[in-house]
């Protein structure tokens, strides 16, 4: 049987394509295939509390999936079905205008092929079906308000919002702030990963329910590994299934793995773009902690109680990385007399640039990808750390400071970022800005490997409105 | 030990202001009773229920290799005045202890005895974040 689509993936890309394919498409067949397998929620905790389960055995160790040649950067996602939905943390901010526009405003690195007003809709359309929460202003442009109130902020955290107005407000989160028809209220647990009250938006309890439309078939446990092309024409997709080879015909095919999977099936299949694999990486993260005299920051009631942009935008850009601050409401006690909750955690996310000694290729094993960082972190993600440091105290003036202290750099902030990169035409990308494949152009990549620079914005809310767009402007 | 090792040994000693006289780490407890010491001195502002704290630091280290490294970092901890401040594991340690007690479910009173409820996990426990709003209702 010959399908109209195979899409590889049930994450958020996968998800939020078909979303909006199906709404515009009738009576077509689809087929799904999904490396890992279904493991609800229920079974998810039960795992976390130590209780026997039938499903430990269907987890995948990331770990395995892949080789790192430097491991001193680590790379962190989560197989099955929905992704990294299942691990990621619900933090949702759209990027910033500026962000599409680093070469024409800063003169750095590259534009997009597209602007901040093509994914608006999209944007808005994601956070209605996520039942977001977020703030009255936002530094973004927003037309409507979020569908959920804001989360509640801590004393310091209203300080800084009352000096910085819309620069410093609640983060806007898919961490409920009151219970929806799925979704119990979050309660600021700070394990997000995997929420214990299922506070967190998941495909799972998204009622999304695209996998059990008729026109859509899933098989789970399919390892794709390559598409056969003819004339720069995929017609069949190759996946290992229990051990066994097999393959599928389709007129289009959609890859919504993460940028390790992407890029690992696009050079197993005739992808002769040199830019393919190249220049991935992901954000700097830094957290800095931050005692208080005599000012306590409990009555938060999410895990990032707030957002700050004072380190965003601006002319500094030119020079050195914007940052984000994620002001974060984990259990981080301090342990002198009454000065327990004295204390605030910044965690500042710094955007970087891809760089070609950073990146994804191929191995003996068709079915397992190999990443390199030789380039590492670039001099203007690194700078802007020490512009931060430089910056701070002042910032946080109207706060009770005893001390900052910075720690080091997490070793990953949970998002890949970038390897099949999106522009104009193939001499500076793999795929368009509707995220077609320049050169086999019946392949259509989402995720976040197409993104064309990092953004200091959390990827999630960006990767799912790039596939709806796909979807919309396609079909 | 060749003389470099010595030599690094003795420096990284001194540098951490914590000479151990060799007869006291001979004489001494085990890492356990040394962790049992780091939270008891941590928290001298509080009573601790000693049982408490003994069954808590058999959980916190359960599973874990004990060995003579590990040994002597934590008798550096106890003897240094400022381990606590310097050492991110001991900082861990006396944080899980709290989280594991009920001082905070008994909103942070330091007039009454803390007794250790079980080794810390935001999977079992109700209201797993002393900083949430729900601690303040």
């Amino acid at each position: 049987m010959k399908y109209d689509l195979v899409v590889v993936g049930t994450g958020f890309a996968s998800t939020f394509f078909l979303k909006k394919y199906l709404q515009k498409n009738t009576n077509k067949k689809i087929l799904i295939l999904e490396r890992g397998h279904f493991v609800p929620h229920t079974e998810r905790m039960k795992i976390k509390r130590g209780i026997a389960s039938d499903y430990e055995k269907l987890f995948e160790n990331y770990k395995d999936a892949y080789i790192n040649n430097t491991p001193h950067k680590a790379w962190m996602f989560s197989t099955g079905f929905g992704g990294s939905s299942n691990c990621w943390w619900g933090c949702t901010p759209r990027f910033m205008p500026s962000d599409f526009k680093l070469k024409s405003l800063y003169g750095v690195e590259n534009d997009w092929p597209l602007e901040y007003a093509d994914l608006e809709p999209y944007y808005e359309e994601i956070e209605e079906a996520m039942a977001m929460s977020g703030p009255a202003e936002t530094m973004f442009p927003r037309k409507n308000k979020y569908p959920q109130p804001p989360h509640l902020l801590a004393p310091p955290d209203k300080i800084l919002n009352e000096k910085y107005g819309k620069q410093y407000t609640s983060q806007p989160t898919a961490r409920a702030r009151q219970a929806t028809g799925k979704r119990n209220q979050c309660i600021a647990s700070s394990i997000c990963d995997s929420c214990p009250v299922d506070a967190k938006f998941t495909i799972e309890n998204s009622g999304i329910d695209v996998y059990k439309n008729d026109a859509v078939e899933v098989v789970y446990g399919a390892q794709v590994y390559s598409l056969s092309t003819l004339a720069d024409e995929a017609h069949k997709i190759n996946f290992i299934k229990d051990g066994k080879e097999e393959s599928a015909e389709a007129d289009v095919f959609i890859l919504g793995a993460n940028p390790l999977f992407n890029t690992n099936i696009l050079l197993h299949s005739g992808d002769k773009n040199p830019l393919t694999g190249k220049g991935f990486g992901e954000q700097l993260g830094i957290q800095a902690v931050i005692d208080l005299k005599d000012l306590s920051n409990r009555g938060g009631s999410t895990w990032v109680n707030a957002n700050g942009y004072m380190l965003y935008d601006g002319d500094h850009r030119k020079e050195h990385a914007a940052c984000l601050i994620e002001t974060n409401n984990a259990p981080y006690i301090r342990l002198e007399k009454d000065k327990w909750f004295n204390v605030m955690s910044f965690r500042l996310v710094f955007e970087d640039l891809p760089q070609a000694g950073n990146y994804i290729t191929t191995t003996n094993n068709k079915l397992i990808p190999q990443v390199f960082y030789n380039a590492g972190r670039s001099q203007y993600a690194l700078k802007a750390f020490e512009e931060a440091k430089r910056k701070l105290p002042s910032i946080l003036d109207v706060l009770p400071v005893e001390k900052i202290k910075y720690r080091q750099a997490f070793e990953t902030e949970g998002h890949i970022l970038g390897g099949t990169r999106m522009g104009e035409t193939a001499q500076d990308s793999v795929v368009n800005k509707y995220s077609v494949h320049h050169q086999i152009k019946n392949i259509i990549v989402l995720g976040a490997s197409t993104f064309t620079t990092y953004s200091a914005s959390n990827p999630t809310l960006t990767v799912a409105a790039l596939a709806m767009l796909a979807a919309d402007k396609n079909f | 030990m060749n003389r470099r090792k010595v030599i690094k040994v003795i420096s990284l000693a001194a540098a951490a202001g914590v000479l151990l006289p060799t007869g006291m780490y001979i004489g001494s407890p085990g890492t356990k009773k040394y962790a049992e010491q780091v939270i008891i001195k941590t928290l001298d502002y509080l009573e601790l229920d000693q049982t408490g704290v003994s069954n808590f630091v058999n959980d916190y280290f359960k599973g874990d290799d004990i060995n003579f490294k590990s040994n002597l970092r934590w008798k550096v901890y106890y003897f240094s005045a400022t381990g606590v401040k310097r050492s991110d594991n001991m900082f861990e340690l006396v944080r899980s202890y709290l989280l594991s007690s009920d001082f905070f479910i008994n909103g942070n009173q330091t007039n009454r005895k803390i007794n250790y409820l079980g080794l810390f996990n935001p999977y079992e426990n109700s209201m797993p974040n002393p900083y949430s709003y729900i601690f303040l209702n």
